[in-house]
């Protein structure tokens, strides 16, 4: 169910390099995404994807142009306020899982839980659990991450994206690193959570996703070539 | 906070040997800095308050006739606090068979209720026997004699055996195991039976209210105007530094040197704790970008490291502060050993135990403090860029400390050779100054041919001088001057002294009196200028003599003087109280040999014979006073190399980690085991020898700022020991150092390929 517009970027253009000579990385893009969207992010190596995922994570801010998610102007928070946003509204799942390689996995999933502080601390484990039960790898909860494979790892990471309960799920080439059958789990999870009610946004290389998702926005050469939603 | 805590818990525990690296750097440069403090507060405090337990004199004032003061009278005064009487003699006494030293003889009434220049009895009865005497403890170590014996003892032209009946501890005394002379004490009446000299003529005085030097040289002009007045001749009075042990010198010495090189210590190895804990947050780096992108913010980021330091801290301070303590007073006794005073701090004062628990807590963030900041500064981009961006500039960075970091301490050793060797030639020259072989002093000035005579019939000597000497006061502004301010008077040409001289020249004139000071003498009258026309008090009446150049010696200050004019002025008939002569056998064995030869002779003859001493024993005396320091100096100087090559071992081995992806790719291209061991030892070499060779070049001036420092703690202000460079410490330093590098790059490098190239291109 689409209600206003979670994401909204106007004009973001992001450039890389000195002033005198910059790279373009993100040129002029206007992007609006509603809550609740099941929205790819697609386009070729180098186009400006992980860019433009960049923005709307605030790990990167734009040259020009503003970036507005869930109401907040991303661009203008300082790192603290910026971290904690992020802690509470978006959840991020990389493409090489980024565990924490000291903590087990169900620890992975308490830290966010203790620097946002959203979830009550009593219920933190319960929810932990829970969402490993979610991903399916509850049995794995006391593992270190090294001892998972890459398919877990990366379930453990949707999961600890999904510790604060945040209404935004991002995912960098999630499942770049993936066999077809630990891929089509991964997809299975954000497709749980856009039915959820969940935005999901997810950056990836591959082409024929159409049917995955329902909007595919194509990236070249730093600019949006293509926005098409597919029919519900 | 549990995770956090845990986290941090575990990344200490996953860095393996890198985070035993950091807690032995940090405690070792913890050890350092609170050996050192240790040390100083116990040492400084306990020479101190050992001198002052004695309740030392302001001021000792000797009158020409005894019992020419009421002593009642002048206790009376309000501005005294206490006097006494503490009459003094030196005469000599035999130690070993054949073998004399001087005796430094006190008579007083009763020192068991002294008020003044107190001695505690260690042994023996509280009340001397009569005819007794007692000795002071370190006497014992240069003699056969203790509590029981019977000593003899040359009394002007006669043996006499003394009994022995007590030992006593004055920590005011220099020690004898450096001055070589036995302090001894006994009561009025067996004094003067001793020393033949009436009791009641030498005073200590203390005032009340007096703080200073100044303060008490004024006190002094006013009751010796108040002396003078009444006919009371005062002979020559003394005012020793304020409240100061005699070798407090070697102490401050001693505490510059490891104090000097314990920071340095200190400083290296927060060099090698930036740079391994650099490595370990290095590979944290992801790791922080990982934690900003789940919500850590800053604050939060810096705490968990700040957790992660802190364990680095805690584990660090309960290994090296006990360590330090231990250290600090092992040292401690050492020095109060050597310096014959007692450790009186028995329990760390909790003011020293909290600076060292701080110090532990403190320093890690002290010394990974800025690589902490950055961590914290970090963006999540950046954090999670592509790693080997990152890797470059760490390494030009860490090469750049590293080839510093061995600079210093390839300059702080090669310096401590040079410095060692600056003492060595100091000694040499201090030999050298000395032309005689053995020289035979009497308690009095006798008839030049007493000496003939005494030595008539030793075929071993081959050519004899005479000097004579005697106390003099050098007039200053105030009525302070030196009891122990020796007058030589020698032969204008001189063939058995050439001291080497700092400024001006040796005496030359036949016409026009001229006086040559040495540096103690110098610095005790408040360094007149070359030219300068000094005033001289002999024998009651003023003499002038034109100051024309300062000696180098390590000795009590002293006033040099033609021999032709000191006699005119105070000795009429010639006599002479030393004989200075050499022997036709010059080696040791021959000159010890022609030495007992007049031990033997002078114990049969009428000379009042003070001492019987060779060159080589005056020049083991000076060698003595500075042997824990060249010792200590050493150690702490190969110390700091050791924490130098530590410092490359730990910045060599994190650099070899951090390029396993790169020894991976190697080996898939062919290179052999032996091959990528080169690539990295030759590297590693290089930033070594460039350490070495630019440390060398940085051990001269340093060399020469250490040589003048320690040079003025030693021979006083104004005086320096001479720059000089040690090839032995050369070959030594450039050898130890390659060694060091060369392990300290080779041992890594062979880790490293024991991965298989699998592994090594997997590493992360």
């Amino acid at each position: 169910m689409r209600t206003s517009n979670l994401i909204q970027l106007k004009s973001v253009s992001l450039n890389y390099g000195p002033a005198a000579s910059p790279y373009p990385a993100l040129q002029d893009v206007n992007l609006n995404v509603a809550s609740g969207e099941h929205l790819a992010i697609v386009g070729s190596s180098g186009s400006g994807k992980s860019s433009l995922l960049n923005m709307i994570t605030g790990i990167d801010h734009p040259t020009r142009g503003e970036v507005e998610v869930g109401g907040t102007k991303v661009h203008t928070l300082a790192e603290g306020p910026l971290a904690l946003w992020r802690g509470r509204t978006v959840g991020i799942v990389f493409q090489f899982f980024q565990l924490i390689p000291n903590l087990t996995i169900l620890e992975n999933l308490l830290l966010p839980m203790e620097f946002v502080n959203v979830i009550p601390k009593a219920e933190r484990r319960g929810r932990a659990l829970s969402l490993l039960a979610q991903t399916g790898i509850e049995a794995q909860a006391h593992k270190l991450p090294a001892e998972l494979s890459g398919g877990e790892q990366q379930r453990a990471a949707i999961a600890r994206a999904l510790a604060n309960d945040p209404p935004l799920l991002v995912a960098d080439e999630p499942t770049g690193n993936l066999d077809s059958r630990n891929a089509e789990k991964v997809l299975a999870i954000f497709r749980a959570q856009v039915a959820a009610g969940k935005t999901v946004v997810v950056v990836t290389h591959e082409r024929n996703v159409g049917a995955e998702f329902g909007r595919v926005v194509t990236l070249r050469d730093g600019m949006v070539v293509a926005d098409e939603r597919s029919r519900p | 906070m549990r995770i956090q805590i845990l986290k941090a818990w575990r990344d200490v525990r996953a860095g393996g040997g890198k985070s035993l690296l950091v807690v032995f750097a940090l405690a070792l440069g913890l050890w350092g800095v609170g050996s050192v403090g240790v040390a100083y507060r116990v040492l400084s405090r306990d020479l101190r308050q050992n001198f002052l337990g004695t309740v030392p004199p302001h001021a000792v004032v000797t009158f020409k006739e005894a019992g020419q003061i009421d002593l009642a009278a002048l206790r009376a005064r309000p501005e005294i606090e206490a006097v006494a009487w503490r009459d003094h003699a030196l005469l000599r006494i035999e130690v070993r068979p054949d073998v004399w030293v001087p005796l430094s003889l006190y008579g007083a009434d009763d020192f068991a209720h002294a008020s003044i220049a107190k001695v505690r009895l260690e042994s023996g009865t509280a009340q001397p026997a009569a005819g007794a005497i007692r000795i002071e403890r370190n006497g014992r170590h240069i003699s056969n004699l203790d509590t029981g014996s019977v000593a003899r003892v040359r009394i002007g032209e006669r043996n006499l055996d003394v009994p022995i009946d007590g030992v006593v501890f004055d920590p005011a005394q220099a020690p004898a195991t450096q001055d070589h002379v036995i302090y001894a004490y006994t009561d009025p009446r067996t004094f003067a039976a001793l020393s033949g000299e009436t009791p009641g003529r030498r005073l200590l005085i203390r005032w009340k209210n007096v703080h200073s030097k100044a303060e008490v040289e004024k006190a002094l002009m006013t009751l010796r105007a108040s002396w003078e007045g009444t006919g009371s001749a005062v002979a020559s009075v003394n005012v020793p530094a304020f409240l100061e042990h005699p070798h407090q010198w070697q102490l401050n010495l001693l505490i510059a040197i490891i104090g000097t090189i314990g920071l340095l210590a200190f400083l290296l190895s927060s060099v090698l704790v930036s740079q391994v804990v650099a490595a370990l947050l290095a590979k944290q780096t992801r790791q922080v970008g990982i934690l900003k992108a789940v919500g850590a913010t800053r604050s939060r980021i810096m705490r968990i490291y700040a957790l992660y330091l802190a364990l680095f801290a805690v584990a660090s301070g309960l290994v090296a502060i006990p360590l330090a303590v231990a250290t600090g007073y092992r040292f401690s006794t050492f020095c109060a050993g050597l310096l014959n005073f007692e450790i009186l701090t028995t329990r760390l004062p909790g003011e020293v135990l909290a600076a060292l628990i701080v110090a532990a807590l403190v320093l890690p963030f002290l010394f990974a403090g800025p690589t902490l900041l950055r961590a914290g500064r970090i963006s999540v981009r950046e954090a999670l860029a592509e790693p080997r961006i990152q890797l470059r500039r760490r390494l030009s960075q860490r090469t750049a400390i590293t080839i510093l970091a061995t600079a210093l301490g390839v300059a702080i050793f090669s310096t401590g050779f040079n410095i060692r060797q600056s003492l060595f030639e100091f000694l040499a020259s201090t030999r050298d100054s000395m032309r005689f072989d053995l020289q035979v002093a009497t308690t009095r000035p006798v008839p030049r041919e007493a000496f003939s005579r005494a030595l008539a019939g030793l075929s071993g000597i081959d050519r004899t001088e005479t000097w004579t000497g005697g106390k003099g006061e050098l007039q200053t502004e105030v009525a302070g001057t030196s009891d122990g301010i020796g007058i030589v008077a020698l032969p204008l040409r001189s063939q058995m002294v050439a001291l080497r001289l700092v400024e001006g020249r040796w005496l030359e004139s036949p016409s026009e009196p001229e006086a040559v000071l040495n540096q103690a003498a110098l610095q005790l009258f408040h360094q007149p200028k070359i030219g300068q026309v000094l005033s001289l008090r002999i024998e009651g009446k003023e003499r002038q003599a034109r100051l024309v150049g300062v000696a180098e010696e390590i000795d009590k200050p002293k006033i040099y003087l033609a021999q032709t004019f000191y006699d005119r002025w105070a000795n009429p008939e010639h006599q002479v109280n030393s004989l200075l002569l050499t022997a036709k056998d010059q080696s040791f064995r021959g000159v010890m040999a022609l030495k007992k030869e007049i031990e033997r002779s002078v114990a049969v003859s009428d000379l009042p014979i003070l001492f019987v001493m060779s060159r080589a024993e005056r020049t083991k005396i000076i060698a003595d006073h500075l042997n824990i320091i060249l010792m200590t100096l050493l150690i702490l100087a190969f110390l700091v190399l050791w924490v130098a090559a530590l410092g490359m071992a730990s910045a060599t081995s994190i650099t070899v980690m951090e390029r396993t992806r790169e020894i991976g790719v190697l080996r898939a291209i062919g290179a052999t085991p032996g091959r990528i061991i080169s690539r990295f030892v030759t590297e590693g070499m290089t930033t070594n020898l460039a350490g070495v060779a630019l440390g060398l070049i940085l051990s001269w001036p340093l060399s020469q700022v250490a040589s003048a420092f320690f040079g003025k703690l030693m021979l006083g202000e104004g005086a320096a020991l001479r720059y000089a460079w040690s090839p032995v410490g050369f070959v030594i330093t450039v050898a130890t150092s390659i060694v060091f590098g060369l392990l300290a790059t080779r041992l890594p490098a062979g880790a490293a390929v024991k991965l298989s190239t699998r592994e090594a291109l997997a590493y992360e």
